[in-house]
């Protein structure tokens, strides 16, 4: 039996003990029992002829190893704790070392305020930012939610495979004919949007309002439209009822109950309120503010409601269930078939066909031919939802960048905690702890930036959002969640790097995965350069193409233009009835050029038609656009250049009627020599006199299409005047005079028609606006984490600065190695954004039939800009470093 | 190194201490004698897995622990059975004892308990 001196059985065992004591589910009772068997292990041992050090080996691995105790003590620990009462002292004790780690979180935090405040303002802004898109994202896919039987309503459209194209509405009856034939149907509803405002009067007052709809009585049985006032069962029953918006209600009536009130019209002579109802919510694809019985309609235009092959109404049928769609959409062809075998072909040659749309599909999922209203796209939801991910990440960046940055300070902390006998898991806890920390504070400072940036968002967005619709619990419960995920995320990667540190590593200085941690900042910074340089061009372009839209030459002269709406019956029967003398009156002003009096004008223009070219050799119709009411004056008003052919002439006797086409209306047509054929439409014939010059009479998204425009001078309802610039003024104050004079009383409505093209662009005016704000949001956090980690940097390589300084560095030499280190992940940023940016701004543009050309001065501009925004935030800590006195900078250590 | 399975030692490792203990009162490492001896030295239970099973089993209620300091050894922690230990001890018999007769026909062994 012979000992190996140098092994003192002793100190093992104690070394032993006070290891399985760093236990906490092991007590010290527990370690009594435990050292008892393990000696016993060992005194058997030793008799059965070990040394001391090979019995303690064996007992050792008898007894188990590490991990294996801890875990099997574990599991019976809270078993433990229970039977003994031990729980509220493990409770306070855990209470004990959260506090702990706030208290030094906090610490930490403030003696690195720079850090602290970088992040916790990098965060809340990237918080804000995500959170006002995505409660912008929200709103959108809440569009029809608000109806209960949502998931059961589906819209009917009718569809021409003929040309390819889809219309929104359909005939007045095809709905109760489909109610009918399907049994799956268990009703329909319908809306005919009552064009242009209407005048409702009251005793001696009159309410001008549009947005109103005729409507089924079955609406209320389909939607979910609730009335304060009235009976559901009949309010829309009988002719000449209305339902008025509560709004609406409220400004005629004020507080009293309107129901049984009479009230006078132009159109419909006297209608009887029957209903109020709740106001609509703005997240309906279809809003109105007040409905007319259906049943007035039908007796004012009777007829009307059997024409099979006018779509203009808008039909929803309540299926019994949702899955009932794919039965119904087998069985519509056969329907449509049948249905439409019997309507007149003159207008169109081909027999349409009928099929559903989800209703909650339709805002942001349908962009048919005469939509009740533009409605959203979900590829704009799925770009907001992108850039409100991507600021979010480029903040999340800045929290790992910094964090990990400060390893190589905090890694002596970590070997010094390691070493004073800290486990991996309570260092995890301590770093969670403090990123944690500053996530919540990032959250309640991004409240606070929420609140501050929403007047603006609205603005942006187009929005009206109230502060309350942050203070819900499922939006504050999301912000606080997305914060402490944040945190948690963000928080993770440093607090697993820091503390895997090997003590006798992190003592030495630096840790051992200095070098990888470096490596992932670069990546990380190249990342956020990515992505803003991405944003900068995508900006760039959509800018671009909004200029290339509002300066692009349109065939037409859209400036100085003034719309006047005539939908007041009485005016517009005056007109109509002379219109040479009020053109002339209004002429006479110096500040008016030219009057037209018409039906439609570029940019709200024109419904489809088919016509026909007499004696062209297949006689047979095509589909064209057309204005079918304009005057002589058309053109010259709105600077219209001729291709061929003369314009609409006084002079000539045979103009009575007569045609004016397009060159893609001529090609369309196929004619050889279209000029003085005669064109047919709906059995009546007049020639074509001349050939305009295409004009975008549409918006730019579409090439332009074959238009034909005829001449019926008195037939319109607009006066479109053309008007001096300078006295743009003093032509409005005559233009109602004018009309004054005819009707006293009368609101004058007017817009210029620059603003009314303009609106075409609204979603693309919307998307500028959003990607130019956010994108410099974007930069300007990136900014403010390279801000940091040049000072880190900087700071890191303090000696080495000296050092080279003293051995003969020039200043601007020393600040250009700190900034170009920056610089070249810039650059690499940069080759890595410009082609996905090429590749998908090419595809935005191309949504657009005309659009500006991507040119490499756009690339160059933002690479341009990315690097001087680096340059300038880097450069303050680089020429800060490269000043610094070496002789302060060497003495220090 | 025990030829028997875990999950078999798992399922039969309170049901041996109760019986054990049901003889007279032991301390670990007693037990883990015991089992080898009985076992021929097939089961060799570690220290690490017997306490937190003899712990659990306290917190149960089915045994009781307490400190015992003879003249001349060292102090151990013995275990002893409680009556509501024996009640368990019973239960565990009468299943094992199923267990043991349907193998026990299943193999043509003859059935030798009474």
């Amino acid at each position: 039996m012979k000992n190996d001196a140098r092994f003192n059985l002793e100190a093992a065992i104690a070394s032993w003990r006070s290891f399985v004591l760093s236990k906490r589910t092991i007590s010290p009772d527990d370690a009594d029992e435990l050292e008892s068997h393990l000696r016993d292990e060992v005194d058997d041992l030793v008799a059965q002829g070990m040394d001391h050090k090979a019995a303690f080996d064996t007992a050792m691995e008898r007894v188990g190893t590490r991990d294996v105790i801890e875990s099997a003590y574990d599991r019976v620990y809270w078993k433990k704790l229970r039977a003994e009462g031990g729980l509220l002292d493990e409770f306070q004790r855990r209470c004990a070392m959260l506090k702990n780690y706030v208290k030094v979180a906090l610490r930490n935090l403030r003696r690195h305020l720079g850090f602290t405040f970088i992040n916790v303002v990098g965060l809340a802004l990237g918080l804000a930012c995500y959170l006002l898109i995505m409660q912008f994202v929200q709103h959108e896919r809440s569009y029809d939610r608000h109806h209960e039987r949502a998931e059961r309503i589906f819209r009917v459209t009718t569809d021409y495979a003929s040309d390819g194209r889809h219309w929104a509405a359909t005939s007045p009856p095809v709905g109760p004919a489909m109610a009918e034939a399907l049994p799956e149907i268990e009703e329909v509803a319908r809306f005919l949007p009552i064009t242009g405002d209407v005048v409702l009067r009251r005793e001696d007052r009159q309410f001008e309002h549009s947005g109103g709809v005729y409507a089924d009585s079955s609406v209320f049985d389909v939607f979910s439209v609730r009335l304060l006032h009235g009976d559901a069962e009949t309010a829309l029953a009988a002719p000449h009822t209305i339902v008025l918006s509560q709004r609406l209600a409220r400004t005629i009536f004020g507080d009293a109950d309107p129901v049984g009130e009479t009230l006078t019209s132009y159109v419909w002579e006297s209608v009887t309120v029957t209903g109020v109802m709740e106001d609509l919510p703005t997240t309906t694809h279809l809003p109105f503010d007040f409905m007319v019985s259906m049943a007035t309609f039908n007796e004012r235009w009777p007829g009307a409601a059997q024409l099979r092959r006018w779509e203009r109404f808008y039909t929803y049928v309540l299926l019994h269930s949702p899955s009932a769609r794919e039965p119904v959409e087998q069985k519509l062809s056969a329907f449509a078939a049948s249905f439409f075998a019997g309507a007149a072909q003159e207008r169109d040659p081909s027999a349409p066909g009928l099929s559903l749309q989800p209703l909650l599909d339709i805002h942001l999922q349908s962009h048919l031919e005469g939509e009740y209203r533009p409605n959203g796209d979900i590829r704009y939801v799925y770009i907001f939802g992108a850039i409100a991910l991507f600021v979010l990440l480029i903040a999340c960046v800045n929290f790992i960048n910094l964090s990990t940055a400060r390893a190589a300070e905090r890694s002596r902390e970590v070997g010094v905690r390691k070493a004073l006998g800290a486990d991996r898991g309570r260092l995890v806890g301590q770093f969670l702890g403090e990123s944690v920390l500053l996530a919540l504070m990032a959250v309640l400072l991004a409240l606070v930036v929420v609140l501050a940036g929403l007047p603006l968002f609205n603005r942006l967005a187009g929005t009206s959002f109230s502060m309350s619709a942050f203070f819900t619990p499922t939006w504050l419960g999301s912000f606080l969640g997305i914060g402490l995920l944040t945190g948690l995320a963000s928080g993770m990667y440093p607090a697993l790097a820091l503390s895997a540190f090997r003590p006798t590593e992190a003592l030495r200085g630096y840790g051992a995965k200095a070098g990888r941690t470096a490596a992932l900042r670069k990546g990380l910074v190249t990342f956020q350069f990515a992505i803003s340089v991405f944003l900068i061009i995508a900006t760039a372009v959509i800018y671009r193409q909004f200029q290339y839209i509002h300066e692009k030459p349109l065939g037409f002269d859209r400036d100085q233009v003034v719309v006047v709406k005539l939908n007041l019956g009485d005016i517009l029967d005056t007109v109509r009835a002379n219109p040479e003398t009020i053109k002339r009156e209004l002429k006479q002003h110096p500040a008016i050029h030219q009057a037209s009096l018409a039906y439609t004008y570029p940019g709200a223009c024109c419904g489809i038609e088919a016509v026909r070219l007499d004696g062209s050799a297949d006689a047979e119709a095509v589909k064209v656009r057309m204005a079918s009411a304009v005057d002589h004056d058309y053109l010259a008003t709105l600077g219209i250049s001729l291709a061929a052919g003369r314009d609409f002439s006084r002079a000539a006797p045979a103009d009575t009627t007569a045609w004016l086409i397009n060159r893609a209306a001529a090609r369309h047509l196929g004619a050889d020599e279209p000029l003085g054929s005669l064109l047919r439409w709906r059995g009546f014939a007049a020639p074509i006199v001349g050939i305009m010059e295409d004009f975008h009479f549409a918006s730019l998204h579409n090439a332009v299409e074959p238009l034909v425009v005829l001449l019926r001078p008195s037939a319109g309802d607009l006066l479109l005047v053309r008007v001096r610039a300078e006295e743009a003024e003093a032509a409005l104050q005559h233009i109602e005079n004018q009309l004054a004079r005819i009707l006293p009383g009368q609101a004058f409505r007017y817009a210029f028609l620059n603003d009314e093209l303009r609106l075409h662009y609204a979603a693309e005016d919307q998307l500028r606006d959003i990607a130019a704000v956010f994108s410099a949001l974007a930069i300007l956090i990136a900014c403010l984490g390279l801000f940091g980690l040049a000072a880190f940097t900087a700071q890191q390589r303090t000696k080495e600065i000296g050092i080279r300084k003293v051995l003969g560095a020039p200043v601007s030499g020393i600040a250009l190695l700190l900034a170009g280190d920056f610089l070249k992940l810039v650059a690499v940023a940069f080759i890595i954004s410009a082609p996905v940016a090429y590749v998908v701004m090419n595809a935005w543009l191309d949504a657009f039939a005309y659009h500006a050309e991507l040119s490499t001065l756009i690339f160059v501009i933002a690479g341009g800009l990315a690097l001087m925004v680096a340059l300038l935030t880097v450069s303050y800590h680089a020429a800060r470093a490269a000043l610094a006195d070496p002789v302060s900078s060497l003495r220090y250590e | 190194m025990s030829a028997t399975s875990k999950s078999m030692t798992g399922a039969s490792a309170q049901a041996i201490v109760l019986s054990i203990l049901g003889r007279r009162e032991s301390y670990g490492y007693e037990i883990i004698k015991e089992v080898d001896r009985l076992s021929d030295g097939a089961i060799e239970w570690a220290a690490g897995s017997l306490y937190p099973l003899l712990h659990r089993m306290k917190a149960d209620g089915l045994v009781e622990s307490f400190w015992v300091e003879k003249e001349g050894e060292r102090r151990r922690r013995y275990y002893r059975i409680t009556e509501k230990g024996r009640k368990a001890l019973a239960a565990e018999k009468k299943e094992w004892l199923v267990v043991h007769n349907i193998l026990a026909q299943l193999w043509g062994l003859q059935p030798s308990l009474t």
